[in-house]
């Protein structure tokens, strides 16, 4: 029922943003409370806190129906829950209640920011430091390839503090934050991506996120949702992907026949599928392993290193079954082989994943 | 075959790199392939002075008859290609000097022959090819559009599609169905040039995905022209079509700029570290990359190949198709290691985030074309399994 309803939501209210975002790179604000009338910017946090109440699994069929239509709207999304996600499990209880309400209602648009210009992937080489003085942290450095942050207004930042990674969150209208011109990019246009500087921004004692230190741990928490939505929103690429293959092949004829007849048309369209459920179910897997609260490190590393690597495959194959019509404007294939390629790198790249997988296969 | 050249064709080779080197310091900034040629002004003017630069050395006639002011060998002119692909150089029309050429020495009369080879060989006019229509593609014999002959006119009526460059190109060498009623479909095309100033010509852009301006389609509505400019027998334009074994098949350009390629990558991963390491020293990367070196020289082998047999006069139909298959998917695992490689800065657009001026986020986009250009890769395989492997035809 959720599903159908998010899926009748997509449909209607997103499909009339698709360029505006993909050809106009622009993200339209309009869509942000109608996004939060469906409860899709909290959905598994507690209604206490301005949630839908609901689970993984629900946010995993949000995120295919959504992406399936518009992904970096679902990928706008995300950012929501992996911040809302921070406040849940690090902010006192004070804090939860001022800013998940806001966040669930997306009156306030979170960011979140580990990557720096030199560290990619590797925690160890943080630059951005904290500095503890009497009555704040001052923190210093450059955060690069920030989803949302031109227009956020709260950003999750990982620094060093004392030697260690702790975690802050920042209110993006404090003296010293900045962003640079927003980044023009291949695929997931319209999520806004730039670069966050951080000169001496002041922020509040109590704005530091479950204590000093040891926050890698909170990094990789956080990625398994971004993991999980990131699948997900694979999941309708590959699904729409496979919609409009199937939707060219019947109405496309070729000697004097639609080339769905055709049996090179009919490999690609059963591997499109054969992957495609392959990838749904690993993902559905994962959504319901993060309901159980069992150590998903893993299992979002297989998921995501699968279904980002299959996703390419499938809307590569779309494409190739659309012909040169593949290639043009005129088809929306071009635009979701655009923006499946875009997955691979987010979130950890697949050489990351399989670090990942390795340290925690049974030995 | 003998890979071994002589020094004379070593010297030339040199000469051609040389040259290509030298032209590619006045590339435009983020200029690359075709899209660089036909997408801005500013790569076109870049376009027609290297092919004044190539036409004032004798260049754009390498292979022809000398009684044509041609000059070397078909050889040569594979040389060539390897020297333009590696430099990311234009300047070579692929239609007029590429495929139309060709094809005039092959079919056309001594009359069209002397008219029209002269501005292909100064590289003072550019072609367009308007063969693909919107619903004739692979299966090009399903033409419709109509020439119908009128005194010593042919009045041309109907839509073409995939049109690279027509909305720059100076003149056209079109398929026009002059038979309606041919008991074959195959029958009653006839090939004919015209110019695209001619009124009755409307040219629209067919955006490529990264928003680039490379194809059309052209409208042709009662455009006259004169009878005299078909090229072989009217009706029989569909043979003239099967002189593309002539061509220049070997995708030797495409390969070479794969080698570029492969030469920025690892220049790229000896250079940046992570983790506090070179790139160059992760067992993945250096694994992926020596992959690709060797598929890269396998389809290296497999060109020269193909360009020997094709000097000889021996090649295959299947044999193009063949590298053509494995170049283009070659092509797109290569795109994928180098924005694999890269992360994040290789899906950004020129800008001063991006690595090597943006251009992997447009050769991933790119990478996509040889695949499905000129006839898909399905099509391609279906020629491989026919002619080449003598599996019966499908229908």
């Amino acid at each position: 029922m959720f599903q159908k309803e998010v899926r009748r939501f997509a449909e209607a209210e997103l499909t009339p943003l698709v360029d505006i975002m993909d050809r106009e790179n622009r993200f339209p604000h309009e869509i942000r409370p109608k996004l939060a009338a469906m409860n899709l910017y909290g959905i598994p946090f507690d209604p206490m806190y301005g949630g839908a109440g609901s689970d993984h699994v629900s946010l995993t069929l949000a995120q295919i129906e959504i992406a399936k239509v518009l992904a970096p709207l679902a990928m706008h999304m995300q950012l929501q829950h992996v911040v809302g996600d921070r406040f849940n499990k690090l902010a006192t209880e004070d804090q939860k209640l001022e800013w998940m309400p806001q966040i669930c209602e997306g009156t306030k648009v979170g960011c979140f920011g580990f990557t720096e210009p030199d560290t990619g992937s590797n925690p160890k080489m943080l630059k951005t430091t904290a500095v503890e003085e009497s009555d704040c942290f001052v923190l210093n450095g450059t955060k690069r390839f920030i989803t949302n942050a031109p227009w956020a207004d709260v950003m999750c930042v990982f620094a060093k503090l004392e030697g260690d990674i702790s975690l802050f969150f920042v209110e993006t209208d404090l003296p010293g934050f900045s962003t640079s011109p927003k980044m023009d990019k291949l695929g997931l246009r319209g999520t806004d991506l730039s670069d966050v500087i951080l000169e001496d921004v002041r922020v509040p004692k109590d704005h530091l996120m479950g204590g000093k230190g040891g926050k890698f741990d909170a990094l990789k928490d956080a990625m398994t949702i971004g993991k999980l939505c990131l699948s997900a929103q694979c999941v309708g690429l590959m699904q729409a992907s496979l919609e409009e293959a199937i939707k060219y092949s019947m109405t496309r004829m070729h000697f004097d026949e639609p080339i769905f007849n055709l049996q090179a048309i009919h490999w690609l369209l059963a591997e499109m599928a054969s992957r495609l459920e392959a990838a749904r179910w690993l993902t559905y897997r994962a959504g319901f392993l993060k309901d159980q609260g069992i150590d998903t490190i893993k299992d979002l590393a297989i998921t995501k290193l699968f279904v980002t690597s299959t996703a390419v495959d499938v809307c590569r194959w779309g494409m190739q079954v659309h012909g040169a019509y593949g290639i043009s404007k005129e088809y929306k294939i071009e635009r979701l082989f655009r923006d499946a390629k875009m997955y691979e790198l987010l979130e950890g790249t697949s050489e990351i994943q399989r670090e990942l997988i390795v340290r925690r296969l049974p030995r | 075959m003998d890979f071994k050249l002589t020094d004379e064709q070593v010297k030339l080779r040199k000469e051609f790199f040389d040259v290509c080197e030298e032209l590619a310091k006045q590339r435009p900034e983020g200029f690359t392939g075709l899209e660089g040629v036909y997408d801005t002004d500013e790569g076109w003017e870049y376009h027609l002075w290297c092919a004044k630069e190539f036409a004032k050395r004798g260049w754009l006639a390498l292979g022809w008859p000398s009684e044509y002011g041609g000059q070397g060998t078909i050889m040569d002119k594979v040389f060539l290609a390897e020297a333009t692909g590696y430099h990311d150089v234009p300047g070579v029309d692929i239609f007029g000097e590429g495929m139309l050429a060709p094809t005039l020495f092959a079919v056309a009369s001594e009359e069209i022959k002397r008219e029209f080879l002269p501005s292909i060989a100064s590289g003072e006019r550019m072609w367009c090819e308007l063969w693909s229509e919107p619903n004739a593609g692979s299966d090009l014999a399903a033409l419709t559009t109509s020439a119908v002959r009128k005194g010593d006119e042919y009045v041309i009526n109907g839509q073409k599609a995939w049109s690279t460059g027509a909305h720059r190109a100076h003149w056209a060498f079109a398929l026009v169905r002059t038979d309606p009623h041919a008991d074959r479909k195959q029958k009653g095309i006839t090939f004919i040039l015209f110019d695209m100033k001619t009124p009755g010509v409307t040219v629209n852009p067919l955006l490529y995905m990264d928003t680039g301006h490379l194809y059309n389609e052209v409208f042709l509505d009662d455009v006259r022209v004169p009878a005299k400019n078909i090229v072989g027998e009217e009706n029989e334009g569909w043979r003239v079509t099967q002189t593309l074994a002539a061509f220049e098949r070997s995708n030797l350009g495409a390969i070479m700029a794969m080698h570029r390629q492969l030469e920025h990558l690892v220049d790229y991963c000896n250079e940046t570290k992570v983790k506090g390491e070179p790139l160059a020293r992760n067992p993945l990367i250096r694994n992926r990359l020596a992959q690709i070196a060797c598929e890269l020289w396998a389809a290296h082998a497999l060109a020269y190949r193909i360009a020997d047999a094709q000097s000889k006069n021996e090649m295959a139909l299947f044999d193009a198709s063949a590298v053509k298959v494995f170049s283009g998917e070659l092509q797109a695992r290569m795109a994928q290691l180098g924005t694999d490689i890269l992360g994040p800065y290789g899906q950004v657009k020129q800008s001063k985030w991006a690595s090597f001026e943006g251009l992997y986020e447009k050769w991933y986009q790119q990478s996509f074309i040889l695949n499905i250009s000129m006839g898909t890769n399905e099509i391609q395989r279906n020629i491989i399994a026919w002619y080449g492997l003598g599996l019966q035809r499908m229908k």
